[in-house]
């Protein structure tokens, strides 16, 4: 059951992924669903589960982008395992903590594709300021929720949450 | 714990190798597959997905629709009675401008198949560089396509396609720091390349160093072209820039003439076919 689950979760993330952006932009810009969906499973699921949606995500949106194939599935199982290893130490337990862990995460997941891409291609495809100083505060904002449905959706008990 | 760890570990360095495999060879055989398989997994998201939303949230204004669309069609079925005269005489001077095309030496006219496709999905990481449109290989497309976009009643060149799937393609926006578009200046024949910047400006770059270009000129697509039919409108001049003493050509900024922010349905202009009539 708890296998259905989580495809749930995959699918669900990546059909708000898809709709958000497309459907509901504020301002042209609109938050990294499936990171914020990562940072929540990597607080509040065992690794295993975190770290392969994480990369399953992150090669939906290295299929769907068109540049770097493969740099986000790494961005985001980094992020997952970053998460996990410092999650005993962060608390996530409140929504402010979660949308300032979130937030924080966010700047460094930007830069670390920017970095990637200079690396792997020689530019940085950089998203503009707007955008790297935006979207990490709807990320920040969609961070409690994503949490919250994360939790109250997989049923985690309180034990194998930490 | 430790098992935990243990496992964090085995799939952190699987998935890392994965993911570094797959960034240093881009376009070999095994990563095209596999990029491929899930193109083909998830292309049914955005189109069944808008489908379903647009169902849901367009149900009453569909009814609305309905009866003005019924009385709309009373109108029409009137208006349509002179089509017939309209195509009689469409043909014949179509018949005699290839004629005269033919006397002139030159080559015949090509034609295009137009199609509409919404634009089902776009990325706000990457918003002036792809999106994805509803049509696919169902409805004739092909890599490399020209796609359209309307503004106030004036279409503009917007990109090309640059994957088909089976429902939806990707299209490929001249703002991409990858694009780049043969354009002219038609009233003095200045010919340059359009390319992209990564934002909502273009960059038309080798215009001759003496071009008077000014602010405001019109920039079309040019007749030496491949992809795009000429003369369709690619955007205006909104800064010349100084004189670079390095360079041996001049650039300007353009601002397209359809932003790509404000797309949300292009026109795809399908493989060049001959018509049967240039055929035979």
């Amino acid at each position: 059951m708890r296998y259905l689950r989580g495809v749930g979760v995959f699918v669900g993330a990546v059909l708000v992924q898809w709709w958000w952006p497309s459907r509901l932009p504020i301002f042209g810009f609109a938050p990294q669903v499936l990171l914020v969906m990562t940072i929540a499973a990597a607080s509040t699921e065992v690794p295993a589960f975190s770290l392969t949606v994480a990369f399953l995500w992150g090669l939906v949106l290295d299929t769907i982008g068109v540049h770097l194939f493969g740099g986000n599935a790494l961005a985001l199982t980094g992020t997952a395992y970053l998460v996990w290893l410092v999650k005993r130490q962060a608390d996530v337990s409140n929504p402010l903590s979660q949308a300032a862990f979130t937030g924080l995460i966010s700047f460094g997941y930007a830069l670390f594709l920017a970095a990637l891409a200079l690396v792997f291609k020689g530019e940085a495809y950089w998203p503009g300021w707007g955008s790297f100083f935006v979207t990490p505060v709807f990320n920040a904002i969609a961070a409690p929720i994503g949490f919250e449905m994360l939790r109250r959706y997989m049923k985690t008990p309180a034990h194998e949450a930490r | 714990m430790n098992r935990d760890k243990r496992i964090a570990n085995a799939l952190l360095f699987t998935y890392g190798i994965f993911s570094l495999l797959v960034l240093c060879m881009p376009l070999s055989v095994p990563v095209l597959s596999i990029k491929a398989c899930i193109s083909y997994l998830i292309n049914p998201v955005p189109y069944y997905g808008t489908r379903a939303v647009d169902r849901v949230t367009g149900m009453p204004e569909a009814v609305a629709r309905l009866i003005s669309a019924d009385v709309e069609n009373m109108k029409l079925r009137h208006e349509l009675q002179r089509v017939p005269l309209l195509e009689t005489e469409l043909e014949s001077v179509k018949k005699e401008n290839d004629r005269l095309r033919l006397q002139m030496g030159l080559k015949p006219e090509k034609t295009r198949v137009l199609r509409w496709a919404r634009v089902v999905e776009r990325d706000p990481q990457n918003w002036y560089r792809y999106l994805v449109v509803e049509a696919g290989k169902g409805e004739g497309l092909e890599v490399n396509a020209p796609v359209l976009g309307a503004l106030n009643g004036r279409i503009g060149a917007v990109g090309r396609v640059i994957e088909v799937g089976q429902l939806t393609s990707k299209v490929l926006l001249l703002a991409d720091e990858t694009s780049a578009l043969a354009s002219y200046f038609p009233a003095k024949q200045w010919e340059g390349l359009i390319e992209g910047q990564g934002g909502s400006m273009l960059r038309m770059n080798y215009l001759p160093p003496d071009a008077q270009v000014a602010i405001g000129d019109s920039v079309y697509t040019s007749p030496t072209g491949v992809t795009f039919p000429p003369d369709l409108l690619v955007g205006h001049v909104t800064r010349v820039f100084k004189p670079d003493p390095f360079l041996a050509f001049q650039a300007v900024e353009v601002s397209p003439s359809v932003p790509p922010d404000t797309l949300k349905e292009v026109l795809i202009l399908l493989p060049l076919k001959f018509t049967e009539a240039t055929k035979s």
